[in-house]
């Protein structure tokens, strides 16, 4: 009779235990890691920059923890301009990303929408399906194809300190206009040395900032990875460290984490999870805007690529720590310090001083004496009494002190 | 009800006519379905949704002004230029409530409802056996989830026809698709919505066979279909997300992007078949060892 009634339940309770074998199989299946040759740090820099592929299609994840409050997409005001580009930063979203160089689709899936960006050859269009908007932009001859977000992992490498990669790849300048992409980047240094010299170059030079170590061999969408490790030296720096994953059979970075100092959770990565190295069907980078659309063309006349996309001054804002690329068309911005420790300062102007008066900001911001401050896991804002705002990846206590110099 | 009582005593001559006979269960299932399509109340609930897309579309179509992106509902700006919206708008409104409270309505009944009449004991008499009574009221349940969401879908298309124009039919990446291939995504997403109803319906099976009042197993499930949805939208509640089975509810729209994105598609079936097999073997063994009084 007792077993009897135990077994009535035998089906449950095995439907439970395959249930949970499965999901923890499929969990450990997914970190599964194949040993590779062991790679120097300047070896698997030279990788990555002599990396060379051209067409690919893949899903990218992008998740932040920046320690501040995330509003639900649904719940925030009709995303315009900046707003919604900065929100495309510090979100966590899933995108699919089609590249056959130099043109790209990288499509973010919203929930019940969708944000598309199409480069084809000789136009740009961004879409936006909760909007039902469609903005085109005319590329110019010179209008660099590689800082479109679909090379996040490799804008980001750009935009490490103190040269760090411009170096490599033939002195570009991040956020100004590269006119190499990604294929022919890798043949600019071949010149008089071998990549893994330059790298090693590069690495002594970085030596007194910052400490590059080669991390555990990892899996990244399937696919085996090198990773390298970049800590800052520097005891300002809100920065923990900024490990890269590159595919060991290409080189091609395969994720970025940022991790900030003080909190476990990484404060910003963006990964690849699944991957192919297959050209995509062409039509993925043909875009005519549906019937019903309003349409734009910003930049229609005398299309100027200094005042490209908002998304990218809000990308400067955000990387963490840029050299002065933070281009305001009108206000200059003042550098101060160098590498990790640096801080931008953007001098009074009409717009910092608006933007002063928004309520959003009021509640996202703390006062602190001379001013407000946003403080995030991995970027402080300081916006001065008089106007001024100062950013960098490090502490308010810096901001202030370089406010007061 | 099944006419399969005849001259059938003693568990082994049960047992030896349901091996004879499979077509006992197919009989079952037909009469479950004709019993189930015929019930006043469900033709009451699929009138119900049906109504939902009509009241939108002749209210859109009354308004003076368009509604503009972003107002009401996702999708509700598109039906003034193309009718086909008509039956997305629909389904993301009804989903979240109007949906599921059918779906625990049909579930929620299917033993409960016949232990609450009385008709329980007569069904077990004939021999078709507990489990494939079980089987044959999920399959019900199953039928009713799919009439539920085609109530809909259909519905939506037909007065988006009669009301407004239909042309290529923009998709979320901005892409535009021919009339044609957008039946094929509405019968698409008709699928996914009915398959990610299933879970809940076997949830409602399993708490149907606890107890003889029907009301209490429609309720119950009508309430976990809300409490699934509210922890879905906890951020602090992340690692449980994948587990609820309301998580993939919306995502029917990966189906309207360019390519179609299936791995949601793949995900939410994954997970309705866990919960379809966990609550159907809770209700086994609540059900077969039942002492059916009623």
């Amino acid at each position: 009779m007792v077993s009897k009634r135990v077994a009535r339940w035998l089906p449950a309770v095995t439907v439970a235990a395959v249930i949970a074998t499965g999901s923890v199989a499929l969990g450990s299946q997914a970190g599964a890691v194949d040993d590779l040759p062991d790679k120097s740090a300047a070896e698997i820099l030279a990788l990555i920059a002599e990396h060379d592929v051209v067409a690919f299609s893949g899903t990218v994840e992008q998740t932040a923890d920046l320690g501040i409050p995330q509003v639900p997409a649904e719940m925030g005001p009709p995303g315009t301009g900046s707003a919604s580009a900065l929100e495309l930063l510090t979100a966590s979203h899933t995108a699919r990303v089609y590249v056959d160089r130099p043109r790209l689709r990288l499509q973010v899936l919203d929930r019940l929408g969708e944000r598309d960006l199409v480069v084809t050859d000789d136009d740009v269009w961004f879409y936006d399906s909760a909007e039902n908007a469609a903005t085109r932009v005319v590329v110019p001859t010179e209008m660099p194809t590689s800082d479109f977000p679909d090379d996040l992992p490799r804008d980001l490498l750009d935009r490490l300190p103190e040269g760090f990669l411009e170096e490599l790849t033939g002195g570009k300048a991040p956020g100004a206009g590269a006119d190499e992409d990604a294929s022919s980047s890798g043949l600019a240094f071949g010149r008089d040395a071998t990549p893994v010299e330059i790298a090693e170059d590069v690495l002594a030079s970085l030596g007194s900032s910052t400490q590059v170590t080669v991390g555990a061999d990892t899996a990244v969408a399937g696919r085996s990875a090198y990773s390298l490790v970049l800590t800052p030296l520097s005891t300002e720096t809100l920065v923990g460290s900024i490990s890269i994953a590159a595919d060991a059979e290409t080189g091609m970075p395969l994720s970025v984490v940022v991790r900030a100092r003080g909190q476990d959770s990484p404060a910003w990565s963006m990964a690849f999870t699944s991957l192919t190295l297959d050209t995509p069907d062409p039509a993925r980078f043909e875009f005519t805007p549906p019937p019903g659309a309003t349409i734009e063309e910003p930049f229609v006349e005398g299309a100027n690529h200094e005042e490209m996309a908002p998304d990218d001054a809000a990308q400067d804002e955000t990387s963490t720590a840029s050299d002065g690329a933070l281009a305001g068309p009108a206000a200059e911005p003042a550098v101060h310090g160098s590498g990790w420790d640096t801080v931008i300062e953007v001098p009074a102007g009409a717009e910092s001083q608006s933007a002063l008066q928004d309520a959003l900001l009021m509640q996202v911001t703390t006062e602190v004496p001379g001013g407000r401050a946003l403080t995030t896991s991995l970027l402080s804002v300081l916006m001065t009494d008089d106007g001024r705002v100062l950013a960098g990846a490090v502490t308010v206590e810096r901001l202030r002190a370089v406010a007061a110099e | 009800m099944p006419s399969e009582t005849g001259a059938t005593s003693g568990d082994a001559a049960v047992s030896a006519a349901r091996l004879a006979r499979p077509s006992a269960g197919w009989a079952l299932l037909t009469s479950e379905l004709s019993v189930l399509f015929r019930r006043r109340r469900t033709i009451a609930m699929l009138l119900a949704l049906a109504a939902i897309p009509v009241l939108i579309a002749v209210a859109v179509k009354l308004s003076s002004s368009p509604p503009g992106p972003g107002e009401g509902p996702p999708f509700l700006d598109r039906i003034t230029q193309n009718g086909l919206f008509v039956g997305v708008t629909a389904l993301v409104v009804s989903i979240p409530l109007f949906l599921p409270l059918t779906i625990g309505v049909a579930a929620g009944d299917t033993i409960a409802g016949e232990a609450g009449l009385g008709t329980l004991r007569y069904l077990l008499l004939a021999p078709a056996g507990r489990v494939r009574l079980l089987l044959v009221k999920y399959a019900g349940a199953a039928a009713f989830c799919l009439a539920a969401t085609s109530s809909v879908v259909v519905a939506g298309a037909a007065i988006g026809v009669a009301l407004f124009p239909v042309g290529p039919v923009p998709l979320l990446s901005g892409d535009t698709i021919t009339v044609g291939e957008s039946v094929v995504r509405s019968l698409l997403v008709a699928g996914y919505v009915t398959i990610s109803m299933l879970g809940l319906s076997a949830v409602g099976l399993f708490i149907s066979t606890l107890t003889e009042v029907p009301v209490g197993a429609m309720a119950a499930t009508i309430v976990l279909s809300v409490v699934s949805q509210v922890l879905d939208s906890l951020n602090q509640l992340a690692w449980l997300h994948p587990w609820l089975f309301s998580h993939y509810w919306l995502d029917f729209t990966d189906l309207l992007r360019e390519p179609i994105l299936w791995t949601s598609f793949a995900d939410n079936a994954l997970l309705q078949a866990g919960y379809i097999a966990f609550f159907g073997a809770l209700a086994y063994g609540r059900f077969v060892t039942k002492d059916v009084l009623s």
